[in-house]
């Protein structure tokens, strides 16, 4: 993984963290504070409630009152105790104008005699009713609410009054019916829902309360008052809030995901500059440099870098022309020794031509016939040495084209010569297919099988093979003579370095040039008989690029 | 015994010395409950209804007709019923045999005073529409069977001729003369009233009272009345045979008394039996079983303009209650309440109607609220079959008593004419059914 997403992703991460810390703390303190503010909602819905209740108490009280000392009131209980009925409905005129919705006139033993509100209970005794006493505050009693669609117990808020007028015990009952009017206006008034209930009452039930809900009760005797405050007004706020809370939270996490971005971006492009330019010089191009960038230890870091490969630079140039005159001290050395080789006889036998030519040595002429050859052939020795480093230096840029490595190799053994005492041994591998230029590749094979000739010259065996090895198509060739020790592998492939005790020095120095100009190299190992193994190893054709592992 | 009905009650006894004047206005007043009554159902309606549409004929103290608009010829089989030759209506029809049957064949789906008095008729319904096709001097009734009072119950102010499909158009001692007003008929049959004009006007109950007391007013209809008075509007509790279990429940639970005294009032009195006291009904009730309790709900049917049945509907309610059952109330027009009965509307009704004032026929009534026809035609038939008067109004008191508990009809309470006229009003006087006749009423 690259050190910016794991920067980025260390960011994230810390970003994260808190995140996740402070989103369910916050939440928590919110929900918690919600959950205190309906409870308080309830609480106040139950104070209204009871503010409302002492308010109808003390007006149930003061019109009951009034309507004891009305004169319609004291006229009807007159009449009353005149023995005449008074109609069953004629405190229907004393209740006008009132805010009362029970009014009844009851006579000693506690028998409806007139009713504003429910005459048609004249004649009986109303229990809820009876349960209201002359001179106690107003109490909640169940009471008959008469509607064409049927009787319905409600409760009602009543308070009883002597009628001081009549000489019999005549009391007025009056009262207001906590009827689904006043459970709406309770409702309205609160905010809540608003249930009535009680044993054999009709409930009513007015507001509404959504989610969850908070309750409070009040009881009142003979009824149930009960307040459910709902959370829906609440929970919309809450979660406006907690969408904001996470909004804010994304939006941090977000600018904290970017500025961790930029950031592992300013931190990483020195670094990833200097992976480049390491990679760079790993691949030769030791003039790199990279660009002055960070801060800090990273500023420090790509100083020292550059100032490395400034370093090495100077070093490997300094190694190439001590390489090169190395080369050429070898060159020099060798061909200063194959031209010397030839020089001497030649000028031992040009010496002793001359010394019998002056003596008038009559061994002249047989001097002369068996000295002339020899002096050719090594003026001919000397021209092969000097046509030898010719072609090494002239050796032209390869034309390469597309060839299958197995059968080529193949064909130029059916025409390759080989001594009798070396068995030429073919091992064909697969196709591989190479862009190659024959004739230079002719040549390599060439200086291979005579190079393993030469080692051999008591006889042996020589076995050529071709392999795949990844994106490599190989061409090996194996001897079973002495083989080249370790630390002369690296030195036989320079110009004039050689093992034997006749040759040039130039025949595997120009194969590792073909190598080079196929993309290849040209390897020297050691055989498992103890021979020598040369190694070509060129790209196959179907692979564009050297993979990792090349040598 | 033959009930002695109370015809004359006139403030003062008949001012003999003096000599009736025509002219001047004679001014009513009418509480607004009466003024709802616009077909004369209730009695205080009747009297004011009798202004502009007279009956066909007025009962005497004995209960025997008097022809007013028609006389009557029996035969064997049945009674023709002649209308009075040049008899017209205001807009100048002549009452004929026709317009006659188109009138109570009106009153037919109506008014059960009315269809039980033309019950004994045959095919009554055919009858009156063939009758209204056909032109003559008579309309002949063809009866099912004998049925001697036949021509009193014809008196019945139900049955008063009327023209138009709102039997509006009447023939009474006035002429429509303007919205509640009227103007002495000349061409009357009785001749035409002595004052010149009268005017209804509706007030509230005080303000009624107050005008009569100060003699704005000669007569206040729907207040006060007469103890002596005959109490012919009956009240009854009907009930549809699955809501027998429900009277049952209520019956116990029923005082008469206290119902008249707390929610009727007025000239009203308990009436335990089919037939009221006045028509030698029981004033008493039985035995009465224990209270018991049920369940089940109930829809009752009252007339609302009327605020005693108003006021005993929602008593009835609350006694149900008690007792279990959940009674709905519903609320109707007369004319509505009639038909949606008729219709199967309603588990119970208050049906309130003026009994004719003699046992057969008020049995008769009280045999067509209870819908069984067969029953009803049963027991007039019997009824019908004795000539003597005496002997018919003992066999339907008989019969009344023995019938009470097998009739889907729960008689509750009966009144009579809620009406207070003016001391110096002469010559008023009432006629079998209670009702004032102030035809011939003059002041000095």
């Amino acid at each position: 993984m690259r050190l910016r997403t794991l920067l980025f992703l260390a960011f994230a991460l810390l970003a994260l963290v808190p995140l996740a810390v402070s989103v369910p703390l916050a939440s928590r303190r919110i929900e918690e504070t919600f959950a205190r503010e309906l409870g308080a909602r309830a609480d106040s819905a139950a104070a209204l409630a009871n503010s409302e209740l002492e308010r109808l108490r003390a007006e149930v009280e003061q019109a009951v009152a009034a309507c004891a000392t009305d004169p319609a009131t004291e006229a009807v209980a007159l009449q009353l105790e005149t023995g005449v009925p008074p109609a069953a409905d004629a405190m229907r005129a004393v209740a006008e104008g009132r805010p009362l919705s029970v009014l009844t006139l009851r006579d000693a033993a506690g028998v409806s005699r007139s009713s504003a509100f429910l005459p048609a209970r004249v004649g009986d005794v109303e229990p809820g009713l009876a349960a209201v006493r002359v001179g106690e505050p107003p109490v909640v009693v169940p009471v008959e609410v008469q509607r064409p669609d049927g009787v319905q117990l409600r409760p009602a808020l009543a308070a009883a009054r002597s009628v001081e007028a009549a000489h019999a015990s005549v009391t007025l009952v009056g009262g207001r019916v906590l009827d689904d009017a006043w459970v709406a206006r309770l409702a309205g008034l609160t905010g809540a829902r608003v249930e009535l209930e009680g044993p054999g009452l009709a409930p009513a039930v007015a507001g509404t309360a959504e989610g969850r809900t908070v309750q409070r009760q009040v009881p009142l005797g003979a009824a149930l008052l009960r307040l459910a405050v709902g959370s829906a007004a609440v929970d919309e706020t809450r979660a406006t809030l907690l969408r904001a809370l996470l909004a804010a939270g994304a939006l941090g996490l977000g600018l904290a995901l970017l500025g961790g971005l930029l950031v592992a971006r300013a931190i990483t492009r020195p670094v990833e500059a200097l992976t480049a330019g390491v990679r760079s010089v790993a691949a030769g191009a030791l003039d790199t440099r990279v660009p002055a960038a960070g801060a800090g230890e990273v500023r420090v870091l790509v100083d020292a870098f550059n100032r490395m490969t400034e370093d090495l630079g100077h070093a490997t140039r300094a190694l190439r022309a001590a390489e090169q005159a190395a080369a050429w001290e070898g060159v020099a050395r060798s061909l200063a020794h194959e031209l010397r080789n030839p020089l001497t006889p030649l000028q031992m036998s040009l010496e002793t031509l001359l010394a019998a030519r002056s003596a008038r040595d009559p061994r002249f002429e047989a001097l002369f016939v068996e000295s002339a050859p020899a002096m050719l052939e090594e003026v001919e020795r000397l021209r092969r040495t000097i046509d030898a480093f010719a072609r090494f230096a002239r050796l032209p840029a390869a034309q390469l084209e597309p060839l299958d490595l197995t059968s080529w190799t193949e064909q130029a053994l059916g025409v390759a010569g080989a001594r009798p005492s070396v068995a030429l041994r073919w091992e064909p591998g697969p196709p591989l297919p190479v862009r190659a230029d024959r004739d230079q590749l002719a040549q390599l094979l060439h200086n291979l099988l005579r190079n393993a000739e030469e080692a051999m010259p008591s006889g042996g065996r020589v076995t050529v093979r071709t392999r795949a090895e990844g994106s490599w198509a190989l061409l090996e060739v194996e001897d079973t003579g002495p083989g080249i020790a370790s630390e002369d592998r690296a030195r036989v492939l320079e110009p004039g370095i050689t093992t034997k005790a006749s040759g040039t020095g130039l025949g595997l120095a120009l194969g590792a040039r073909i190598a080079q100009g196929h993309g290849g190299t040209l390897e020297v190992d050691g055989a498992t008989t103890g021979g020598a193994l040369l190694r070509l190893r060129i790209p196959r054709a179907e692979a564009a690029t050297p993979g990792p592992g090349s040598p | 015994m033959l009930v002695l009905l109370v015809a004359t009650g006139t403030p003062r006894p008949a001012g003999a010395a003096a000599r009736a004047r025509d002219g001047g206005t004679l001014r009513v007043a009418a509480l607004p409950e009466v003024r709802a009554d616009r077909t004369g159902e209730t009695p205080e309606g009747a009297v004011a209804a009798a202004l502009l549409a007279a009956p066909l004929c007025r009962l005497d103290a004995l209960g025997h007709p008097e022809p007013l608009l028609a006389t009557f010829q029996r035969s064997s089989d049945g009674v023709s019923v002649l209308p009075r030759p040049g008899t017209r209506f205001p807009s100048g029809a002549p009452l004929g045999p026709a317009e006659l049957a188109r009138a109570w064949s009106r009153a037919l789906e109506r008014s059960p005073a009315a269809r039980a008095a033309l019950a004994p008729v045959h095919d009554a319904a055919a009858t009156l529409e063939q009758a209204a096709r056909t032109r003559g001097t008579a309309l002949v009734l063809q009866l099912a069977h004998p049925w001697p009072d036949l021509e009193a119950t014809l008196c019945h102010p139900a049955l008063a001729p009327t023209l138009g499909d709102g039997g509006t158009e009447g023939i009474g001692p006035y002429l429509p003369d303007g919205s509640d007003r009227g103007r002495a008929s000349p061409g009357f049959p009785e001749g035409r009233p002595h004052p010149d004009a009268f005017v209804l006007s509706s007030l509230a109950r005080r303000a009624a009272q107050r005008a009569l007391e100060s003699r704005s007013v000669q007569v206040l209809l729907g207040d006060g009345g007469e103890a002596g008075s005959p109490a012919l509007f009956a009240t009854y509790l009907v009930s549809r045979p699955a809501a027998r279990p429900v009277v049952a429940l209520l019956a116990p639970r029923l005082d008469r008394a206290a119902l008249v005294r707390s929610f009727v009032g007025g000239q009203a009195a308990p009436m335990p039996g089919l037939l009221p006291p006045a028509l030698g009904g029981p004033d008493r009730p039985g035995a009465r079983p224990p209270p018991a309790r049920g369940a089940g709900t109930g829809l009752l049917l009252y007339v609302a303009d009327r605020p005693a049945q108003r006021a005993v509907a929602e008593r009835l309610q609350i006694l149900l209650r008690d007792a279990g059952v959940q009674l709905t109330l519903g609320p109707r027009s007369a004319d509505a309440l009639d038909r949606d009965w008729r219709a199967g509307q309603g588990d119970l009704a208050l049906r309130s109607v003026l009994l004719p004032p003699l046992p057969a026929p008020a049995l008769a009534v009280a045999l067509e609220l209870g819908v069984d026809v067969a029953t009803a035609d049963r027991e007039r038939a019997a009824l019908g079959a004795l000539s003597d008067p005496a002997e018919r109004a003992a066999r339907a008191r008989e019969r009344a008593l023995q019938l009470a508990s097998a009739l889907p009809v729960l008689p509750l309470y009966v009144e009579g004419l809620r009406a207070r006229l003016d001391p110096g009003l002469i010559d008023a006087r009432r006629d079998g059914f209670g009702l004032w006749v102030l035809d011939d009423a003059w002041w000095p």
